[in-house]
């Protein structure tokens, strides 16, 4: 006889090793796959051509194909089970593919570009910029040996969060043949990749997000750095619901740090004036 | 196609079925797995050559991206909650292969987050460690995502359990 605990595990366990939970790619997917994974790769290097509905076109998804395992909805549900679904189905009951989606994913779908009307100002409140990228050696611990420039707790030099995207191209940060972002787009930078990955830029609240790679903050905080040098630099650092350590750099702006398997894997400064999806 | 794509195409090759029905576990329903895979597939793709280079083991980066995105997107969009509105005929044209499964349709009703925490220890038999660094967050967040998810859980198996007038297990 077993513990109701027991039991429980015991279901969980078979629920998730199911047949059912297949979901079966039809050929033809992985081209799909490929082919967003090139256009991404192609709108960001060559955020030349035009290509401003960037992040529109990536972010699109729901061309993926795929049948679900074997049908077996043989005996029609009863009305009971029906009723019991409904309440307590949060999200919809899968439907068959052909069947178009009541709700579309709106995460998925870039929200509606906004007139571009209205040129966003430089964000409101902007407090000075301090961390430059030179300034990298306050650091109090032993500064990360692999780390190359500073994210400061604002932007990356004279890059700034909340910064239009016009104002991003006087800084010269951006190549010389970035378009103007509709809705939201990624750039990267004219000096290459070894200390920022990206930035991302938004037509409304401009720059919004920028990813390291090998930038560190001013204390020293950067990919590669373990939880606990994290956690000592940052002693208030919290979680946030996507998981990762957060630490307000300044007014409306934020580190966020990723960690697995103990040490960070993902940093970037991220606005709260967010209007791009999620990632 | 450039060399790391042809690798990226191999890895997709390999991993799409498993990923897929790991979505599925991890959002309930096959078509959002589908939008979740091909979202973060088409990211990681993107940039194939630097995640191989900052992570051994791209298939643990790639599910750990999707748990991530998951409990995210869910945060950004409360999609689930804007669903359980419709008008009751959309239940009718949908075919659920679990509808039959009290537990599948009591893990609908988890937060996203706690939800996650009941795959990968489940789906993926991840440990309490390894959960808390994929999700990065504290072993102790793990520890009480985990034990809220179970509670409610029980209760609703508990609660089906009574109207059904019982199990003879247990």
């Amino acid at each position: 006889m077993s513990t109701p605990d027991e039991e429980l595990d015991t279901e969980l366990r078979r629920l998730f090793g199911d047949e059912r939970l297949d979901v079966r790619p039809q050929a033809g997917a992985e081209h799909a796959i490929l082919d967003g994974a090139r256009r991404i790769r192609r709108r960001r290097s060559a955020v030349t051509a035009g290509a401003g509905a960037l992040t529109a076109a990536m972010l699109v998804g729901g061309g993926l194909v795929f049948a679900t395992a074997p049908s077996q909805n043989a005996a029609a549900p009863s009305a009971e089970e029906l009723a019991r679904a409904q309440a307590s189905s949060a999200s919809s009951v899968a439907l068959p593919p052909q069947v178009p989606s009541v709700a579309p994913p709106s995460s998925v779908n870039m929200p509606p570009v906004p007139p571009p009307a209205t040129p966003p100002s430089t964000a409101a409140g902007k407090p000075p910029a301090k961390g430059k990228p030179s300034a990298g050696a306050t650091t109090p611990s032993k500064p990360q040996a692999r780390s190359t420039g500073v994210l400061g707790p604002s932007g990356y030099g004279a890059l700034k969060i909340g910064m239009s995207f016009d104002d991003a191209m006087t800084t010269g940060l951006l190549g010389a043949t970035a378009k103007a972002p509709v809705g939201c787009a990624t750039y990267d930078l004219a000096e290459g990749a070894a200390a920022v990955d990206s930035v991302r830029i938004s037509a409304t609240a401009g720059v919004n997000q920028i990813w390291a790679t090998g930038a560190a903050t001013p204390e020293g905080i950067g990919v590669g750095s373990t939880e606990e040098a994290v956690k000592k630099a940052y002693p208030s650092a919290a979680m946030n619901s996507s998981g990762q350590y957060v630490v307000p750099s300044a007014p409306g702006v934020t580190y966020e740090l990723a960690v697995h398997s103990g040490t960070v894997n993902q940093f970037h400064l991220t606005s709260e004036n967010q209007d791009c999806s999620a990632g | 196609m450039s060399g790391d794509l042809v690798d990226f195409s191999e890895f997709v090759q390999a991993s799409l079925p498993g990923l897929l029905r790991y979505g599925h576990a991890l959002t309930g329903n096959p078509h959002d797995a589908a939008d979740l895979v091909q979202t973060v597939l088409e990211k990681i793709g993107s940039r194939w050559t630097q995640v191989q280079r900052k992570t051994g083991d791209p298939l643990a980066y790639v599910r750990r991206s999707m748990a991530n995105a998951h409990i995210s997107r869910w945060r950004r969009t409360k999609r689930e909650n804007l669903v359980a509105d419709l008008p009751e005929t959309s239940a009718v044209a949908a075919v659920d292969p679990f509808e039959h499964e009290p537990l599948w349709q009591a893990l609908r009703d988890l937060p996203p987050r706690q939800r996650a925490v009941i795959v990968l220890r489940y789906y993926e038999g991840l440990s309490e460690v390894e959960i808390a660094a994929a999700l990065g967050v504290s072993q102790g967040t793990v520890k009480s995502q985990a034990s809220k998810a179970l509670a409610s859980l029980r209760v609703k198996m508990t609660s089906v359990r009574t109207d059904a007038g019982g199990r003879d297990d247990g």
